[in-house]
């Protein structure tokens, strides 16, 4: 009984994770229980007159399975050294498409800016996990239209010059991904579906 | 705006499994996570294939990278009120500094 708490501690770990995204870099509760669980199996193994074997047999699973847990947590999960390779400011060209955001003059903080002002990337092109037979725009409204059969080149598409409210976002594999026309956008980049 | 690195199956998959809002892009041959340098090469478990590290990322209108945040270990992950915050202060800094 006392060593079923050790996988249940790693699998709540994980079910914990998985479901509620809540972990911490050291699972202070989860090895505090495989320890103290650790430990009763020792003292009774200890002062155990019979099934001597079958204990010894509990306290070695129960320590590779502890020892396995602190692995994966504090060495096989953990990235190396940070490979991110740009600073607070670069331009990242290719998010916006052309002419297609609404206001022209975001001015980021200057001294964080500065420091990767001079950077410049251009992004290649995403896929859109939604089938891509469809060019989907949006008014100023945000109501979304569609224009079939042949709709106009992406780099026709232009905002109205005045006032320069949302318009004309297109969401198409062909495109860039662009990024939002208000203030900013948030990319984030997943591991895996898994 | 989510990025996935593999086919746009995979991004099918994981808009399903996460059932989030967002349009979930995929970078079918890792150009992007490359620019960024997120390639964690043979990060995927059960195939051993390359996976994207998890990162998020502030990019004002502009296409200016305001703000960063990656994994240092894949368990942990933001959790989206400090997702908020950091964007909420961000911007606040940046208004400021407009005006």
């Amino acid at each position: 009984m006392v060593f079923l708490l050790i996988p249940l501690s790693c699998i709540v770990h994980v079910a914990y994770g998985w479901m509620f995204g809540g972990q911490h870099q050291w699972p202070v509760i989860e090895l505090i229980v495989i320890c103290a669980s650790l430990i009763v199996l020792m003292r009774m193994f200890r002062s155990a007159e019979t099934s001597r074997a079958w204990l010894l047999f509990l306290n070695v699973a129960g320590w590779l399975i502890g020892m396995g847990f602190l692995w994966w947590t504090q060495i096989y999960s953990s990235y190396p050294q940070p490979t991110f390779k740009l600073s607070i400011g670069t331009q990242i060209v290719g998010l916006v498409a052309p002419g297609n955001r609404d206001e022209p003059a975001q001015v980021a903080d200057p001294d964080k800016v500065r420091e990767g002002s001079s950077k410049k990337i251009k992004l290649p092109e995403l896929q859109l996990a939604a089938p891509q037979d469809e060019e989907i725009f949006l008014d100023a409204s945000g109501k979304s239209f569609q224009l079939t059969p042949s709709p106009a080149p992406p780099n026709k598409i232009q905002p109205s010059a005045d006032p320069p409210i949302k318009s004309a976002l297109v969401r198409n594999a062909k495109f860039a991904p662009f990024l939002s026309t208000s203030s900013a956008t948030l990319l984030v980049f997943l591991r895996g579906w898994w | 705006m989510a990025i996935v690195y593999g086919t746009p199956e995979d991004a099918k998959k994981a808009k399903e499994v996460s059932s989030c809002d967002l349009e979930i892009w995929a970078d079918t041959n890792g150009a992007m996570i490359d620019q960024f340098g997120l390639r964690d090469i043979g990060g995927n478990p059960f195939s051993g294939e390359d996976t994207a590290r998890p990162a998020t990322l502030l990019v004002s209108s502009e296409g200016k990278l305001l703000w960063a945040k990656y994994s240092s270990n894949y368990r942990l992950r933001l959790k989206p009120g400090e997702i908020l915050s950091a964007a909420k202060d961000t911007l606040s800094k940046f208004r400021t500094s407009a005006q």
